[in-house]
């Protein structure tokens, strides 16, 4: 033991200082050495051994596993293996940021993208590789474009298809109680009112994902934008701001005032996203916000539940009738430094193969629609003629400069109103000036007038 | 004799090579990016001076309530976690308690978890309706307490320092524990001899002779007191609203943010305090050293 | 007298039991919930699992890559904890014995590492600079690196408890400093030493931030972020998300119970000797 302390202490004293160094040098070697002999296992193709990685958040790949299974064909066919690193949502934002001023970036990375913060999230021309000329560009839904490029040049591939928020309702309690779906706030309330006389939380509204709570200030943006026209332009050349808009404040006043009746029920601060599938198949509660294709996923996991006990409506937060499009997602990029870039597209025009389109689309239940035409959607019947009734207009994150990137801080902004912190007065001046204070940090010409 | 030789300054070389290299130079060369306007939107970085701190004492009120909440945390948590660690040490270390090394080890190991786990399991332990603690309380039949730990405005914070004590306590009664087994016995038969009572050589024994240990558990307690963050997040992430946010919260929201510069500037103040306490402490254990 | 010893006795060890249950509840009902099916472990409970489902720990380790991870994540923890115990052995004997004014400045120097920020932006620039990016001694160097303050501040103050006799003896016995330090003081050091190889041991075990900044390479990753993003993939299912975390403490706690006999045992033998 003696002569074992002895050793390492001398060699310690005579090789820390060149640790560095030296450490690096062999740690090098090490790992040539192992990706020549991975290398050599088999030599079908040149591009055996190349190793595209993979970079996301854990929300940026479908929870199935789908996109990984699809790697493996992919790497079955061309030897050229994928190696997937996923991050916590919390921290991608930063960590891709810092990766990518740094050089260090993965070759293939997934970021939320939409037209308003792309560039500032990724700086794609000098980050990404152009993907214009491909093929596959031309079969994505032209709505969705606009989020993946910069400059008239497309950077990204990406597959879900546009958004909608509804109340997903259901039909049997409304249909005890008698209930209607609701078309203005009052008849809301009311509705609301009836069953939560009946022993049934009426909404299921969880804040401790900080997002979800946010939806009905923005996804309410058509609505603002029909009674004041030009309302976007107008709020992106800086003549409007959040706290010009009378329904905003209204629906703000209206959520604080559905909390404090217990429509969300005693503990929705404690609630999370994750939980309302069970709590709606349990029929702890009667509706939920969330998109269509949620429906299917309760349905995977509650296999009693059927389709036909599920209806949706659009939120009638002050009086609302029209319903939000979203055309943004999360899309995949390829980095300009890697070395792979060329097998990364090659990944992609996989990925864009339409039996591949298709194979993604059965592999993510939740999902009713890709932003590919060519693989038809899902929505079932009576969803369809629903939405179809529905006058749609962008949301207002995807058309307002400074509105998504506040996202998270409205979530918590709105928990201090739930709480008693703030009064909802309060809280629409609270993210109006934090919009111009994201206006500055930008060097925003529309705000140096 | 002479003491430059027997103790060649170069021991000193590998750690102060590995620590300037890889957590001095990055750390201070940090500090700089405070005096720009430094942010993700931009590839360029402006000098602006010492703009983002007049910012920050100009700034909102928020950051006030940050700074309070950040203080009292650091003062309750120490004084929790030295007391709580002080006793449980003492009792441990008593030969009339059995099984004192499984005690010792059961209350240690909560620090062995990652805050992230940490997180997660009080989270789920302590939720209102579903949590074991609620539920538990409703068994017994005190459905009074029953309540909403961490989303109550009076009670979430209470709940952080509660379970950063819960996990932080066991540390500081092993390095105790260490301490008290090194007095050495003779003083406390040479006291017993003399007819003094338990609490008398608790009083003019074990405490003077655990002083500089309880100094180097303050200057812990406090310097983690002060840049807590990861409980914080994983319990509340500062809510509910802002209510249980803290210095480096704000730290994290402003990179978030993508406004790096002030993120910069908030984490390089509270070094400036942090670096100031410790010396300061350091200095008043070390005139203790000497009196000795 | 007795009866009233008898007494305290059994107050004491009640309320010792206490405490412990207090601390052991939540990690008795992450191990009951390891071995629960879905349904049961989403209200978490003390309630014993009414079936054994073992092979939820089975499921865990192949869809959560825990093998490799385990292994990188020890190698981390045990190379940058060993490297730590080396480098700031020699430097809190030397700082701490030999005050002069430069050694004062160098401790208060790696002292002030206590309250540095860490800043990933800058932090990558320098392992660029040094080509240690995505490398596995790259993150073991900044695990020690950043570990390095506190560890001296705890060291420095152990060394003082030394007597400086036994440093005079040895020298007059014809000792060179290497020879003293290795065959007289780290045995004499033992105990903090120790405690400092399982404090960082831990402390690098339980991060998940480094490797997520400075490794590219999934195949490098330790066992945290295998955790993590296990996480992801099941945040519904407790059971499953119990075992995982029940398999990452266990190696910590080995450490600690193999290193706990040093950490509150050998202090003392070491300050008696002394």
């Amino acid at each position: 033991m003696k002569k074992l302390l002895a050793l390492t202490a001398t060699l310690v004293m005579t090789t820390t200082m060149f640790a560095g160094c030296t450490g690096t040098k062999s740690s090098q070697t090490n790992q040539e050495t192992k990706s020549i002999a991975e290398g050599e296992k088999g030599k079908s193709s040149s591009k055996e051994g190349i190793t595209l990685t993979f970079g996301s958040h854990q929300s940026g790949l479908p929870t199935t596993g789908v996109v990984q299974s699809l790697a493996k064909e992919f790497e079955a066919e061309t030897g050229i293996k994928v190696d997937f690193q996923i991050s916590p949502d919390s921290q991608w934002r930063d960590l891709i940021k810092v990766k990518l001023n740094a050089g260090e970036a993965p070759d293939i990375f997934c970021v939320d993208a939409d037209p308003l913060s792309l560039n500032g999230r990724i700086l794609p021309e000098l980050n990404c590789v152009p993907v214009t000329k491909e093929e596959f560009v031309s079969r994505m839904d032209k709505d969705v474009l606009p989020s993946i490029s910069y400059n008239n040049e497309v950077y990204g591939i990406t597959f879900p298809g546009k958004k909608m928020w509804f109340y997903v309702y259901n039909k049997d309690i409304f249909k005890e109680l008698n209930l209607e779906i609701p078309k203005t706030y009052e008849q809301f309330k009311a509705v609301c009112q009836k069953i939560k006389d009946s022993g049934v939380t009426p909404i299921y509204e969880p804040t401790q994902n900080g997002w979800h709570q946010v939806l009905p200030l923005f996804e309410s943006g058509p609505m603002y934008a029909k009674n004041h026209p030009g309302l976007y332009e107008k709020m992106n050349n800086n003549e409007m701001n959040l706290d010009d808009i009378p329904e905003l404040l209204t629906i703000v006043k209206q959520l604080k005032e559905f909390s404090d009746l217990g429509f969300y029920g005693e503990n929705f601060l404690s609630d999370t996203f994750e939980n309302a599938k069970a709590a709606f198949a349990n029929r702890e509660v009667a509706m939920v916000l969330v998109e269509a294709g949620w429906a299917f996923e309760v349905i995977a996991e509650h296999p009693e539940m059927k389709l036909e006990q599920m209806g949706i409506f659009t939120m009638p937060w002050a009086d609302n009738q029209m319903v939000g499009v979203n055309p943004a997602s999360n899309a995949y990029f390829i980095n300009k430094n890697s070395k792979n870039a060329e097998a990364a597209l090659e990944f992609f025009r996989f990925l864009a193969r339409p039996e591949n389109l298709q194979k993604r689309f059965e592999g993510q239940p939740g999902l009713l629609e890709l932003c590919w035409p060519e693989v038809p959607s899902r929505f079932p019947g009576e969803f369809k003629a629903y939405i179809d009734t529905l006058e749609k207009g962008t949301v207002m994150q995807a058309a307002v400069s400074y509105v998504d990137s506040q996202w998270m801080d409205v979530g918590k902004d709105l928990e201090d109103m739930y709480v008693g912190a703030v009064t909802p007065e309060q809280l629409v001046k609270i993210i109006s000036d934090r919009r111009d204070e994201q206006a500055q940090l930008h060097n925003d010409p529309a705000w140096k007038k | 004799m002479n003491t430059k030789k027997i103790y060649p300054t170069y021991f000193a070389l590998g750690a102060v090579i590995i620590y300037f290299m890889l957590c001095f130079l990055p750390g201070v060369l940090g500090l700089f990016y405070s005096l720009t306007d430094w942010n993700a939107y931009s590839n360029q970085m402006n000098y602006v001076g010492f703009k983002n701190y007049i910012d920050v004492f100009k700034g909102s009120s928020q950051y006030r309530t940050f700074i309070w909440n950040t203080l009292v945390f650091t003062v309750v948590t120490t004084i929790l976690k030295t007391t709580a660690g002080l006793g449980m040490a003492l009792v441990l270390t008593n030969d009339r308690t059995w099984v004192r090394n499984f005690h010792r080890l059961v209350i240690f190991s909560p620090q062995v978890m990652s805050y992230l786990v940490v997180g997660l399991v009080f989270k789920s332990l302590l939720h209102p309706s579903a949590g074991f603690v609620n539920n538990f309380f409703k068994d017994i039949g005190m459905n009074f307490m029953t309540k909403s730990w961490l989303t109550d405005l009076n009670l979430a914070f209470g709940t952080v320092m509660t379970v950063d004590t819960w996990k932080g306590a066991g540390y500081i009664m092993v390095i105790i524990i260490a301490a008290l087994q090194a007095i050495s016995p003779t003083y406390y038969e040479a006291a017993s001899i003399d007819g003094a009572s338990y609490l008398d050589k608790f009083k003019y024994i074990t405490l003077p002779l655990l002083k500089p240990i309880l100094v180097s558990a303050t200057v812990l307690n406090v310097t983690y007191g002060l840049r807590v963050f990861d409980m914080v997040y994983a319990l509340t992430n500062g809510g509910p609203g802002n209510a249980t946010g803290v210095i480096n919260t704000a730290v994290y929201k402003e990179f978030s943010k993508g406004n790096y510069a002030m993120g910069t500037t908030l984490s390089s103040l509270l070094f400036a305090v942090v670096l100031a306490l410790i010396y300061f402490i350091i200095k008043a254990m070390e005139s203790k050293e000497v009196e000795i | 007298m007795k009866a009233k010893k008898a007494v305290s006795k059994i107050i004491i060890n009640m309320v010792v039991w206490m405490i412990s249950l207090v601390v052991l509840i939540p990690l008795v009902v992450i191990l009951l919930n390891a071995f629960k099916d879905r349904a049961e472990s989403n209200s978490m409970s003390l309630a014993l699992p009414t079936k054994w489902m073992f092979e939820n720990f089975a499921v865990v380790i192949e869809r959560g890559k825990l093998a490799i991870s385990f292994l990188n994540s020890l190698v981390y923890a045990a190379s940058s904890a060993t490297l730590i115990v080396i480098v700031v052995g020699a430097a809190a004997f030397t700082l701490a014995r030999n005050r002069s004014k430069l050694n004062n400045i160098i401790y208060y120097f790696l002292i002030a590492g206590i309250a540095i920020p860490i800043n990933h932006v800058a932090l990558m620039e320098v392992m660029k600079f040094t080509s240690l990016m995505n490398t596995r001694v790259g993150i073991i160097l900044i695990y020690a690196a950043i570990n390095i303050p506190l560890s001296i501040f705890l060291g420095y103050g152990f060394v003082n408890t030394i007597p400086r006799e036994i440093d005079e003896a040895a020298v007059i016995d014809g000792c060179t400093p290497l020879m003293l330090f290795v065959q007289i003081i780290i045995p004499l050091l033992k105990p903090i030493l120790s405690t400092l190889f399982v404090l960082n041991f831990m402390a690098v075990w339980n991060d998940f931030i480094m490797p997520l900044y400075f490794l590219n390479n999934s195949a490098q990753w330790p066992m945290t972020l295998a955790v993590y993003n296990f996480f992801g993939a099941f945040e519904n299912s407790w059971n499953l998300v119990s075992a995982n975390i029940v398999l990452t403490l266990l190696p910590v706690f080995a450490v600690f119970i193999l290193g706990q006999k040093y950490i509150v045992g050998g202090i003392s033998a070491g300050a008696v000797k002394g």
